[in-house]
């Protein structure tokens, strides 16, 4: 049997191979114009002040107080902090303690636990909304 | 491991909400909600719908960014509920989650589950015969 590979083709360049000289035609770029930019997926702490987003209102110094005392919070990045007002309560290894000191002190006073991170993510569905 | 086969036509699922042990042995939260949770690969945080919120009464635990598809991103509150899978194999383990308020455009459907829980799960959508497989 013979073993050998069969040879390649021959390519050569023929005369009518020239590649067309057309300009390129772009697809897909919304007729030309620039692509929007796309949103920012997170909020960094160190950068940005929360005030800037609407909605904080309720708890306004919570977050406040999370972006005074990061430096000092995320030494335990990835733990959980219980915040009331101004004040720090405490920083605990998972929610499920942090929301149980949140509930022995404030009762359903509003509170803020929340992740110890530099940088908050900034949430979204999928689309499918009334 | 829990194991959940759901026989349906779109990715939905039925669940059970409720604040949590937590909360409900000191008197917080209303009524425990069963209802239809579709399955949202496109949303990173889980929803409900503001009738479940206001049967369930959550407690407010704080606030996260959310955008809206084609809105400036803001603080909503976000909420602690506790979701069972309620058509099952075998039983498995509650999820705790942080979740927001929002409403889903399917008729029928009060929940978005979003990839907060879609992390913890194994799932496997078997397109001829309209079944999923849920396994965590």
């Amino acid at each position: 049997m013979d073993q050998r590979r069969p040879e390649a083709p021959e390519w050569r360049i023929q005369e009518n191979d020239v590649m067309s000289r057309k300009p390129i035609e772009h697809v897909g770029t919304n007729g030309g114009k620039r692509k929007r930019r796309p949103s920012p997926r997170f909020f960094d702490w160190r950068t940005s002040d929360p005030a800037k987003f609407a909605g904080a209102e309720g708890l306004t110094d919570e977050l406040t107080t999370y972006k005074e005392h990061l430096d000092e919070l995320l030494r335990r990045e990835g733990d959980f902090v219980l915040i009331k007002g101004r004040q720090v309560i405490g920083i605990y290894s998972d929610r499920e303690q942090a929301l149980q000191a949140a509930l022995d002190r404030f009762q359903d006073h509003p509170f803020l636990v929340k992740r110890i991170v530099a940088k908050e993510p900034i949430h979204t569905t999928g689309g499918v909304l009334s | 491991m829990a194991i959940h086969v759901l026989s349906t036509l779109f990715p939905t699922v039925q669940v059970s909400l409720s604040v949590g042990t937590a909360f409900s042995s000191q008197g917080y939260g209303g009524t425990p909600v069963m209802t239809t949770a579709l399955i949202d690969t496109g949303a990173t945080i889980t929803a409900i719908s503001s009738q479940v919120n206001g049967a369930l009464q959550p407690q407010q635990i704080g606030t996260v960014l959310y955008r809206r598809p084609g809105q400036i991103a803001s603080w909503v509150p976000s909420y602690l509920v506790q979701l069972d899978f309620t058509t099952h194999l075998r039983p498995g383990p509650p999820f705790h989650l942080e979740v927001i308020e929002e409403n889903p455009a399917t008729p029928g459907v009060d929940v978005l589950l979003g990839q907060d829980l879609l992390e913890k799960v194994i799932m496997v959508w078997d397109g001829p015969r309209g079944r999923l497989l849920l396994t965590y």
